[in-house]
């Protein structure tokens, strides 16, 4: 479904990306794990549209993205949640939701998918119209993460949901992730919490200062001596 | 050795550029010493401009305010006193009757220029650069407006006319080259250096041991001085002021020749200056001959939009003229 | 007049210039909140407006489609403007394009020039300054009614498009956080191609108020407003709509009750205080009164 060969990406002269390949398959669950800085982000938001590579190239569904805008990108189907939440922060809850799909025509629909979203996530249900900014932590992050559903993605692509989350979050965004995995999204999760990554993805890969070393079935990964001492803390 | 020779070439050309100034100044005829008294006082603007705009990152619109200060109190003290007793009634009585020659009005006018940039930008310097720009913007049109306003100082939109035409060109190639040299040695000052260095990066100027607000504020007070010199020098070569000659136009035309040469580069503004001042006598020409007015301000504009467009760092950048261009161009040097 | 009349009398007078002074705030802002430029050449939407009115009425179109006429002609040539002369510039610093504006209004206000001629010419459409009607010897004249009623009804519909459509909080996410408006698939040049339709139509409108109360119109007419619009954007915070509106009001009132207080000598030295004025604010609050959003470079 999305397929990165060797892709390098620059910020000025500092090449933050060199030559990065991997595969997503459709219905798959795929994590990228590495530490800070590594250039996780900095993929993502080259697929997304919003850092035009210098080499290499993203084909999703055998197309080309990186001649495409990012909004073009959004109508393919692909959907970022990006690091860092970024919500909308002066726009009400609801109206965040209906940002995520302002591509859509079907208002109807999009309707029934704010009221799907809540119910993924029970606690915006009663803060439709809160401002966003000033939601709590990790409601923001629930809101992102709804927000980016409301395009209805094929490939949604998630960039370390559970960043600075209470523990209890982070088991409930996991088994949101859990359940769109059910009902058959591809997602592409970047993450810091490796052990909860690799326990719910198909397969993995480990990127380090901006090269994949390692790649594989999650359960190898997790069980590889590397990822136990660098990723899973010993 | 090296510098030894750069001085000798320095001393070279000035002599080079001073006996043309005296032929011309002699034996040339009165347009061609007009257009380039007019071109030694752009020069002198857009320097000036530059060291505020340019080089310590002031984003001023309002420096063509100092220049009509400058040549209204230029004005208003060399205009023979038949008429300041006439006309400018508000004077008190002992400026109505003396005249001053064109030294000590310049001075003056640059002294006051500099003491009102002083106020203006205590207050601008606190303040990012869109609301900076429109601040002295609106200063601009406060000077405007009293220029039109205050009938019995400045005889309002009438202007102050008959002015003794003192300026030649002798004051304004020195004035020039005094302005270029200042800002040359401020560029060139351990300030100026690390200024050009981290401009727009206040922090990072204040962080390696820079009092980045009072060079900055320095640099401003600088170029109002010399704007406003500029403005004493014009008003007493054209022969008039009024309140319309120093606003809009001006500023957008100094404002090209700074962008085109290169915001940071004394080179790019002289050269840039000169260029323009050409250009805009051969436009000027051309418009009195199809009898069409404003053409030339027109194209100024389109080709001010491309250049930002297309090379927004000018032609200079912030390079400066080196006599090493030389070397490669023969092995004389 | 008594005194209660005259203070009446100047009560209407200042909504009635707060109003027009609402309106170009307003574009200017929208434009502002989305690209961080402070378009300059706003003020001469409103002087072309004011021709395109006149000229076609001129040219024997009825009054009230001459009207509509030059406001949509407006609306375009400010969609146009956005085209040609900023959007190759996106991305630029600030200051790269706010410069490029003051080229815009020069080249804008020489080029009529050409065209129509440096001279003031009457601005008599309507009769729109003739008293309508009085109460207790106070005087409102038809513009008065119209201006505020105009922009009452513009501001009412302004706030029901930016709170419910989608292009209208498509402006303002633009406006909160351009990347993540990226991200939802928001199409920016759609947003800015309104945002400047919208304004300029404001400033169209904004124009024939202004032409219609000073009775005339001239190639420079649109310059002291935008740049008094910036002074109502600072007071008003910049960047959000109702701060537009309250600065637009706030700047009306301030400057006829100045005058009104001012010895007659003294009076055309109006404009001078009203940039005093915004010298003062900024020396107090250098982010503006409401406003303390940061400003970032965008785009
Ligand atoms: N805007 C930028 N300008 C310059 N360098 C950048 C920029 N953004 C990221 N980088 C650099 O690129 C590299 C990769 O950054 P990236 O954000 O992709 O890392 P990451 O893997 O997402 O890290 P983290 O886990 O901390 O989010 C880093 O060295 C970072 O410093
Ligand atoms: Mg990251």
């Amino acid at each position: 479904m999305l397929e990165v060969t060797d892709l390098e990406v620059f910020y000025g002269n500092i090449q933050a990306l060199h030559g990065i390949s991997f595969k997503v398959e459709k219905g798959e669950t795929v994590t990228i794990i590495g530490s800070n800085g590594a250039g996780k982000s900095t993929t993502l938001l080259a697929i997304a549209g919003l850092l035009k590579p210098q080499k290499g190239e993203i084909k999703y569904l055998d197309k080309h993205l990186d001649k495409l805008s990012a909004y073009q990108i959004v109508s393919m189907g692909i959907s970022l949640c990006p690091e860092g939440r970024r919500i909308f922060t002066s726009l009400s809850v609801y109206e965040n939701l209906l940002m995520g799909a302002v591509q859509r025509r079907d208002k109807k629909a999009v309707r029934d998918d704010i009221h799907w979203v809540v119910s993924l996530f029970p606690d915006l249900k009663d803060r439709l119209e809160q401002q966003g900014g000033t939601l709590s932590g990790g409601q923001q992050q629930m809101l992102a993460i709804g927000r980016a559903l409301m395009s209805k993605p094929k490939l949604l692509i998630l960039d370390e949901p559970s960043l600075g989350l209470s523990p209890m979050l982070v088991n409930q965004i996991f088994e949101v992730i859990a359940m769109l995995k059910n009902i058959g999204t591809t997602v592409l999760l970047v993450e810091q919490n490796a052990r909860q990554a690799l326990e719910i993805a198909d397969r993995g890969y480990v990127i380090e200062t901006g090269m994949i070393t390692m790649e594989g079935p999650s359960s190898v990964l997790k069980n590889s001596d590397r990822v136990k001492s660098a990723y899973l803390g010993g | 050795m090296n510098k030894n020779k750069h001085a000798l070439y320095l001393m070279i050309s000035m002599g080079l550029f001073f006996c043309a100034v005296y032929l011309l100044d002699a034996y040339g005829n009165h347009y061609y010493q007009r257009v380039s008294n007019l071109m030694m006082i752009y020069v002198i603007l857009t320097v000036s401009l530059n060291l505020s705009n340019g080089i310590v990152g002031i984003s001023s619109l309002g420096q063509i305010g100092f220049m009509s200060i400058g040549a209204y109190v230029s004005a208003i003290l060399t205009l023979p006193p038949g008429l300041k007793e006439h006309w400018l009634t508000g004077l008190p009585h002992w400026m109505s009757t003396i005249q001053s020659g064109l030294f000590p009005a310049m001075i003056l006018a640059g002294i006051l220029a500099a003491a009102i940039a002083f106020l203006v930008g205590i207050v601008i310097l606190r303040l990012q650069g869109v609301f900076a720009a429109v601040t002295t913007l609106g200063f601009l049109i406060i000077v405007k407006v009293v220029a039109e306003n205050w009938m019995t100082v400045t005889r309002g939109g009438r202007g102050i006319s008959s002015l003794p035409t003192y300026t030649n060109l002798w004051w304004t190639s020195a004035v020039a080259v005094i302005t270029v040299y200042v800002v040359l040695r401020i560029i060139r000052s351990p300030y100026g250096r690390s200024m050009l260095a981290v401009r727009e990066h206040d922090l990072a100027a204040q962080s390696i041991g820079i009092n980045a607000p009072r060079i900055r504020l320095l640099a401003f007070v600088i170029s109002a001085f010399f704007t406003a010199v500029a403005g004493a020098l014009w008003a007493n070569l054209i022969g008039v002021v009024s309140p319309g000659s120093f606003y809009l136009w001006l500023t957008l035309l100094i404002i090209i020749m700074m962008v085109v040469g290169g915001m940071g580069s004394v080179t790019g503004s002289v050269f840039s200056a000169i260029g323009f001042t050409i250009l805009l006598e051969l436009l000027r020409g051309f418009e009195n001959k199809i009898a069409v007015y404003g053409i030339s301000s027109i194209i100024f504009a389109i080709v001010f939009m491309l250049v930002i467009i297309f090379h927004p760092d000018g032609v200079m950048g912030d390079r400066e003229f080196s006599w090493d261009w030389f070397k490669r161009i023969t092995p004389l040097f | 007049m008594s005194h209660t009349a005259y203070f009446f009398q100047q009560f209407i007078n200042a909504l009635s210039l707060g109003s027009i002074y609402a309106l170009v705030t307003i574009g200017l802002a929208m434009v502002f909140s989305i690209l961080r430029l402070i378009n300059f050449a706003h003020g001469d939407l409103m002087m072309i407006g004011s021709y395109s009115i006149l000229m076609l009425w001129n040219a024997g179109v009825p009054v009230w489609m001459a009207i509509l006429a030059g406001i949509v002609l407006c609306g375009i040539a400010g969609v146009i403007m956005e085209r040609v002369c900023y959007r190759p510039l996106r991305g630029s610093a600030e200051m790269t394009t706010l410069l490029t504006s003051f080229a815009v209004v020069v080249l804008l206000e020489n080029g009529v020039t050409l065209l129509f001629g440096p001279n003031t010419r009457p601005f008599r459409i309507l009769n729109f300054t003739s008293p309508t009607f009085s109460i207790d010897s106070i005087l409102i004249s038809k513009i008065d009614v119209i201006s505020v009623v105009l922009t009452l009804i513009i501001l009412l519909l302004t706030t029901l498009f930016i709170k419910k459509t989608t292009i209208g909080i498509s402006m303002r996410a633009v406006a909160d956080d351009l990347t993540a408006s990226h991200l939802v698939g928001i199409r920016l040049n759609r947003v800015i191609v309104s945002a400047f339709f919208i304004g300029s139509l404001f400033a169209g409108v904004a124009g024939l108020l202004w032409s219609a109360r000073a009775g005339k119109l001239y190639p420079l007419m649109g310059f002291i407003p935008v740049v008094k619009a910036f002074v109502a954007a600072v007071i008003g915070g910049f960047g959000s709509i109702p701060g537009a509106v309250v600065g637009g009001y706030v700047l009306g009132f301030a400057e006829v009750f100045l005058v009104a207080l001012l010895p007659p000598e003294l009076q055309g030295y109006r404009d001078a205080f009203v940039f005093i004025l915004l010298i003062f604010i900024l020396l107090v609050r250098p982010q503006g009164i409401l406003g303390a959003k940061t400003m970032q470079r965008r785009i």
